[in-house]
């Protein structure tokens, strides 16, 4: 039958025009790139025109032992987590609510929520950077002006290590818990009706119909968003760039990997051992990315 | 069938249409370069064959020139094209914010391709760029003969422009010998005199600044910061080391740095400073406030940063030059010629023009305030008593004298020393700030980052 159709189906090899752009592009510039990064992690090049030369593993090497790399992943995890915690809560709690039937200008709210997910995450990294400022930031001068502080005892927000990666968590959180919640919502219409009706037969108050239906419900849902968040977490960049004007102060704290790599790769010109970061972030998604998609499936044979 | 024949066509013109999107938007960097290097390359002959005789009036062709900074950039543009009025001047900028120009350069001399034909690098990268393969041609062979022009130049300057092995590859028009840039409204109000010899004394030494920061605060009531920054006391104390960071591959703490690091300790322990960042907005806007007193002003910062950031007193007098408690140098610019260029001739027309004509330098010097990079004008407009620069109510040329621009060391450049001065401005940062507990632990951080960046480099 599939043959029939193939050999009626005159058109069907223009399928491969079709697809052909975006196996050039993708070859251009995923896979292309990714062999090369693989190959440079194995040379030392400041990226001029002599040619990388071949070190060996000299590069994984010393990335094992670089305790600049894994600072970097550790504090990657924890502006991760304390991003996408709140981000998952907060999605979860507005989505209920916004199906609610009875709340009125339900689509006003749900674009509002989703508006911080369509700006440029640098262009609020450097709004930012300027609102807490330490001495002329708009928010010590708000305080100053408010009694609450004063000049000398002003905040030094992102002299402070932990308001570096308070404001970089809050910054990815606020950005994205509305392209969560909408994700959400979209799990929440596909749960049946019914079991919402048996559950008010079955005299069920608002709080146990969340637990026992939505949220079980919910979970395909939640392990979706949790490993895109993992995926885009892992590498987190913009924000605490911009936060840290590139140096991931105070004391290398806000350093995730990817910027670890790039001071290495653009900052300091070391091209091959940038290459052998990229690596190891690669091989950390990898692993990260088996885990979730184990969830994922045991999740769906549970279905 | 024709039917069949329409849609085939229709399928193909839809399929090249979007093959074309992505080759275009791919090749948009490339594409750029190529159209500008099409014309040059066709008027490379006329200018070659005509190079020597002709006058710079004359002179044709187009020059792609690249630059880091959005207000050189334009007002480098403008001077060429009146000197040069029948050359196209390309430019681009590329600010170096995040080091975006090093790496845009970077990557295009890797391809060789939409490489400008002048390429100008600031001091904290031209090291890099003049030991960098294929980038800058060696002007002191034909057909430069940069010799020709180089013997009026301040030593220094020709030293940077000249790579490990001794060729000369990028020039400079000015020198960049550091002063203290300081209000005079209020150095007569809490100080007592706007007078810039009287202000050198009172900071001629760390300590005596350190003085005078206190009576500012405490005359003021704690208003009046002597810096904005910790930058400025950096930028200071970088330009008067002894040695360079790096030197027979090894890391180098010059004393000079550690004096920095106790004395901004107690400028912070204070409250002597700002608090500021330099070249963020609070810093620029602390210009033209009455509470910052005194600015890290190298000779290009009087029309770059003073004037800049107070345009409302750019000719009214409102700011003093004095000097510091350290003699320093900070910047400057140098431009050489791209080895691969297809323009070389012209292009050297240009830089020559630019880095060693009297005419235009002398020019240059008053219009801007600049310190030009030639000995012979730099001692006549030391002398010339009708010279005064209207930001700063003095002749910059008085404050530092050829002498003082002839002890300026050379040899102060490497071509790590944008990584290690950001490495060592974050660890002292956070000794500053608290986060770090001691100095010995700041400069324990400062050699541990260094060495992960660097790890060839013998640290101990």
């Amino acid at each position: 039958m599939l043959k029939r159709l193939q050999i009626d189906d005159k058109y069907g090899r223009y399928g491969y025009f079709f697809i052909f752009p975006f196996f050039v592009a993708m070859l251009l510039f995923t896979a292309y790139p990714l062999v090369y990064s693989i190959y440079l992690s194995f040379t030392k090049w400041d990226g001029s025109t002599i040619a990388p030369a071949f070190i060996g593993i000299d590069n994984f090497k010393h990335l094992v032992k670089d305790h600049f790399f894994w600072d970097s992943i550790l504090n990657t995890f924890k502006i991760w987590l304390f991003a996408v915690t709140p981000q998952m809560i907060f999605a979860i709690i507005l989505a209920v609510v916004l199906n609610d039937k009875k709340l009125k200008g339900k689509g006003i709210f749900r674009a509002v929520y989703f508006f911080p997910a369509l700006v440029t995450a640098v262009s609020i990294a450097g709004l930012f950077f300027q609102l807490f400022a330490w001495q002329g930031g708009t928010v010590n001068n708000l305080l100053i002006s408010l009694g609450i502080s004063t000049t000398d005892s002003a905040t030094n927000f992102f002299g402070s290590i932990f308001w570096t990666r308070f404001l970089c968590s809050f910054l990815l959180w606020w950005l994205w818990f509305g392209y969560s919640m909408i994700i959400f919502m979209a799990g929440i219409k596909a749960i049946p009706e019914e079991l919402y009706e048996a559950g008010d037969v079955d005299g069920a108050g608002w709080w146990k119909k969340f637990r026992y239906i939505t949220l079980p419900s919910l979970r395909p849902t939640i392990l979706y968003n949790i490993v895109t968040s993992i995926i885009g977490g892992l590498a987190i960049f913009d924000v605490p760039y911009m936060l840290t004007s590139g140096t991931g102060a105070p004391d290398y704290s806000a350093q995730t990997i990817s910027m670890y790599l790039y001071s290495q790769t653009f900052q300091a010109n070391n091209y091959g051992y940038g290459a052998s970061i990229g690596v190891g972030l690669c091989i950390l998604t990898t692993i990260f990315v088996i885990i979730a998609f184990k969830f994922i499936n045991r999740d769906v044979s549970i279905d | 069938m024709r039917k069949s024949s329409l849609i085939k066509v229709l399928a193909m013109v839809v399929c090249v249409f979007m093959f074309a999107t992505v080759v275009v938007g791919c090749g948009s960097s490339s594409d750029k370069s190529t159209s500008t290097a099409a014309p040059a390359s066709s008027a490379a002959p006329t200018a070659s064959t005509a190079a020597a005789p002709t006058s710079d009036a004359d002179l044709s062709g187009s020059i792609l020139l690249w630059h880091f900074n959005q207000s050189d950039g334009p007002t480098l543009q403008k001077a060429l094209q009146t000197e040069f009025p029948k050359v196209k001047i390309d430019l681009q900028v590329t600010i170096d914010t995040n080091l975006a120009y090093q790496t845009k350069l970077t990557a295009a001399l890797r391809s060789g391709s939409g490489v400008p034909d002048i390429i100008p690098a600031e001091s904290a990268f031209v090291t890099r760029f003049v030991n960098l393969a294929d980038c800058y041609d060696d002007l002191s062979a034909a057909p430069y003969n940069a010799k020709d022009v180089t013997g009026k130049m301040v030593p220094y300057t020709v030293q940077i422009g000249t790579d490990t092995k001794g060729v000369l590859r990028a020039l400079s028009h000015q020198a960049t010998p550091g002063a203290v840039g300081y209000k005079r409204d209020m150095a007569t109000k809490y100080l007592g005199t706007d007078d810039p010899a009287k202000i050198s004394d009172m900071i001629s030494t760390p300590d005596k600044m350190l003085e005078v920061a206190k009576t500012l605060s405490d005359k003021s009531g704690g208003k009046a910061k002597l810096i904005p920054s910790q930058d400025e006391l950096y930028q200071m104390a970088r330009g008067a080391r002894a040695d360079a960071w790096v030197k027979d591959n090894k890391l180098i703490l010059d004393p000079m740095m550690t004096t920095f690091i106790d004395v901004m300790k107690k400028v912070r322990d204070g409250k002597y400073d700002a608090g500021k960042k330099a070249w963020q907005n609070p810093w620029t806007a602390s210009f033209a406030d009455d509470v910052t007193f005194m600015y890290a002003i190298p000779t290009w910062g009087i029309p770059y940063i003073i004037a800049t950031n107070d345009k409302a007193n750019v000719d009214k007098g409102r700011w003093g030059l004095a000097k510091g408690p350290w003699s320093y140098f900070w910047g400057g610019t140098w431009f050489g010629v791209y080895s691969k260029s297809q323009n070389k001739e012209l292009a050297w027309r240009l830089v020559k023009w630019y880095t060693s004509d009297p005419d235009h330098l002398k020019a240059w010097a008053k219009q801007t305030g600049d310190f030009i990079n030639n000995t012979d004008l730099i001692g006549e407009l030391g002398n010339d008593d009708s010279f005064i620069n209207k930001t700063v109510n003095q002749n910059p040329y008085k404050v530092w004298t050829a002498d003082d621009v002839a002890k300026i060391n050379g040899a102060l450049f490497t071509d790590k020393d944008d990584t290690i001065n950001l490495a060592f401005q974050t660890a002292t940062d956070d000794f500053f700030n608290g986060t770090t507990k001691t100095k010995e632990d700041a400069i324990k951080k400062f050699k541990d980052a260094v060495k992960a960046k660097y790890p060839d480099l013998t640290i101990e």
